[in-house]
């Protein structure tokens, strides 16, 4: 089952890709989709790059050994996703970036730009290498295929599907795939729960066990307070710059259609994340010895349900996988080849037709690929370093300066670069005396990101005070700042389209906010006076 | 009350309401004045035909 799920997803993707490849007729079709992404297209894209492999097999294997409280508590992602696509992403797409350097550059200047595009590249290469290396261990303990082959054969679907039609393929394909996830989140994960004896066995079955099922630390981590709320903080911003969120607000076709995927993705993933939790954590009355404990979703889908139901369940964690690898490697492969090189030839007085863009792009994914293939294969030391980094990177390097672009009309090129610098550099100094040399502990366990998104602020603040703003960022500042978010999707379309288009949206905004009330109402109202006392 | 059972649903909820209430605030500041027909100097689109 597992096997032919492997191989069945992977066809399934790249003949997608193929087939979706006669849309992409100019360099904008291939990186924001020609800006024509709809609803449905930009809540797929965002909510599969949402979920990856983390929420399946790391997160659920804690909320199987811990309880559910641990992670929904401290699950700062859900505000961060929120942030990152209504403030960046809107401001981004509203200033006509098609990719995220690209406001960088408009707003302080080529170093600024090529500083925080190298940032950007090693980062997502460091993620893109873990997702790619977790999902090599995964699905070759799952199939029984070796790891090396998972890591070729995965990194050619990934590889391919980016490259051929770039976001065209990554949204339809994402689209697609995200019913699977829907089956895992809604059809799955309560059936787990009924499993471990419904609600009751949620509540008097697992607080029977161990009442630190329903802690906040969790039964067997025992997490302090500190853990808790630096986790929250350090995921509610690192996802703001994640560009695999507000990445996916650069296709949107309007406005409207950028608030509607956001109320839609944060009701799945919440209502979602909520149940698959659940879920898992009722698997340890079914059985409380599966190991490796971050196995438990996919125990479930291979012991516990029916085979076609399993494969589905299984198929929505490759999914998971697959969809968050292809958003990190188109990003990091569109840094290298819009933001890096098409760039460099455009300041050397060079020209390129939409075509050899294209074409270089296809290529940048080409080498993008193969370069986390060989650090996936050969497992250097140094990956694991950038790896622990690459996450933090992002918050600490990338949210001050955009935070600084939007909102600090003062802010000097020397300010951001110095920011970026401090920020990632003080990050990794604590991270290594903090987590790997253990010199010494921070105040309340807090992650080290915390202090390096301060230090990056301050460095913004003393280094601009120090200096004075180019006139020409201060007015590109005040030009941006006059444009309306709202004005570029108000020209394009009629009042007939507007009024439309409004009612649809505010009807939607309604219905999430409605339905995530009373379901998760309805949980609380069911399982809270259950465990407490 | 197990302020962490409770948390574990309540946190969700209030992000999702946060989302909601930002769309909605955004549909109001920058749309409303537009669908009631006013909408100042905003120019839709056919509006020079």
């Amino acid at each position: 089952m597992a096997v032919a799920t492997f191989w069945i997803i992977l066809i399934l993707v790249i003949v997608t890709a193929f087939m979706v490849n006669r849309y992409v007729k100019s360099s904008s079709d291939y990186y924001v989709m020609g800006k024509k992404g709809e609803t449905i297209g930009i809540t797929g894209v965002l909510t599969a790059s949402y979920l990856s492999a983390v929420t399946f097999v790391g997160i659920a294997g804690i909320e199987y050994l811990n309880g559910p409280p641990i992670f929904l508590i401290c699950y700062g992602s859900w505000i961060g996703m929120v942030c990152g696509f209504i403030y960046v992403g809107r401001r981004l797409r509203a200033y006509g970036a098609i990719t995220m350097p690209d406001y960088l550059q408009e707003r302080f200047g080529t170093s600024v730009r090529i500083i925080a595009t190298v940032i950007l590249i090693v980062g997502l290469l460091g993620y893109g290498v873990v997702q790619l290396m977790g999902a090599g261990v995964l699905l070759s303990s799952v199939t029984g295929i070796s790891y090396n082959i998972v890591i070729i054969v995965f990194a050619i679907a990934l590889i391919t599907f980016c490259a051929v039609a770039g976001m065209y393929s990554v949204v339809i394909v994402n689209t697609l795939l995200l019913a699977t996830i829907l089956v895992a989140c809604f059809i799955l994960a309560p059936i787990m729960i009924k499993l471990g004896g419904g609600f009751d066995g949620l509540t008097n079955g697992l607080m029977n066990i161990d009442p630190n099922f329903w802690s906040a630390g969790g039964r067997k981590f025992h997490m302090p307070t500190g853990w808790t709320v630096g986790q929250f903080v350090l995921w509610a911003l690192f996802f703001p710059a994640a560009p695999w969120i507000a990445g996916m607000a650069l296709p949107c076709k309007n406005d409207f259609v950028l608030m509607r995927a956001i109320c839609w993705s944060t009701l799945i993933t919440t209502v979602g994340v909520v149940t698959l939790f659940l879920g898992c954590s009722a698997m340890f009355l079914v059985n409380p010895n599966i190991a490796p404990a971050d196995q438990v979703f996919i125990w479930a889908c291979k012991n516990s349900v029916h085979p076609i139901l399993g494969g589905l369940g299984i198929a929505g964690v490759m999914a998971a996988i697959l969809s968050s690898g292809a958003t990190i490697f188109m990003g990091a492969g569109f840094g290298l080849s819009r933001d890096l090189y098409e760039r460099y030839i455009m300041s050397k007085g060079g020209t390129l037709d939409d075509r050899k863009k294209i074409v270089l792009a296809r290529i940048a994914q080409v080498v993008v690929g193969v370069i986390v293939v060989i650090f996936a294969l050969s497992k250097p030391l140094a990956i694991y370093w950038i790896s622990a980094w690459a996450g933090a990177l992002f918050a600490t390097a990338w949210l001050p300066t955009l935070i600084a672009g939007f909102e600090y009309k003062k802010a000097t090129r020397a300010g951001v670069i110095a920011g970026m610098l401090c920020g990632a550099g003080s990050y990794i100094l604590l991270y290594q005396c903090v987590k790997k040399w253990k010199l010494f502990t921070l105040p309340f366990n807090l992650d080290p990101v915390i202090f390096g998104i301060i230090v990056s602020f301050v460095a913004i603040l003393i280094v601009s005070s120090l200096g004075k703003a180019k006139e020409e960022d201060m007015a590109v500042y005040t030009r941006v700042k006059g444009i309306g978010l709202a004005e570029g999707t108000i020209q394009t379309m009629t009042r007939g389209e507007i009024v439309k288009e409004y009612l649809t949206t505010k009807t939607t905004a309604w219905v999430c906010i409605i339905v995530a009330v009373v379901v998760l109402g309805l949980l609380a109202i069911r399982i809270v006076p259950a465990v407490s006392g | 009350m197990n302020m962490a059972a409770l948390l574990s649903f309540l946190h969700p909820m209030i992000v999702m309401v946060i989302c909601g209430i930002w769309v909605l605030s955004i549909l109001k500041s920058d749309y409303s004045e537009l669908v009631k027909g006013g909408g100042g100097d905003a120019q839709v689109k056919g509006d020079n035909n």
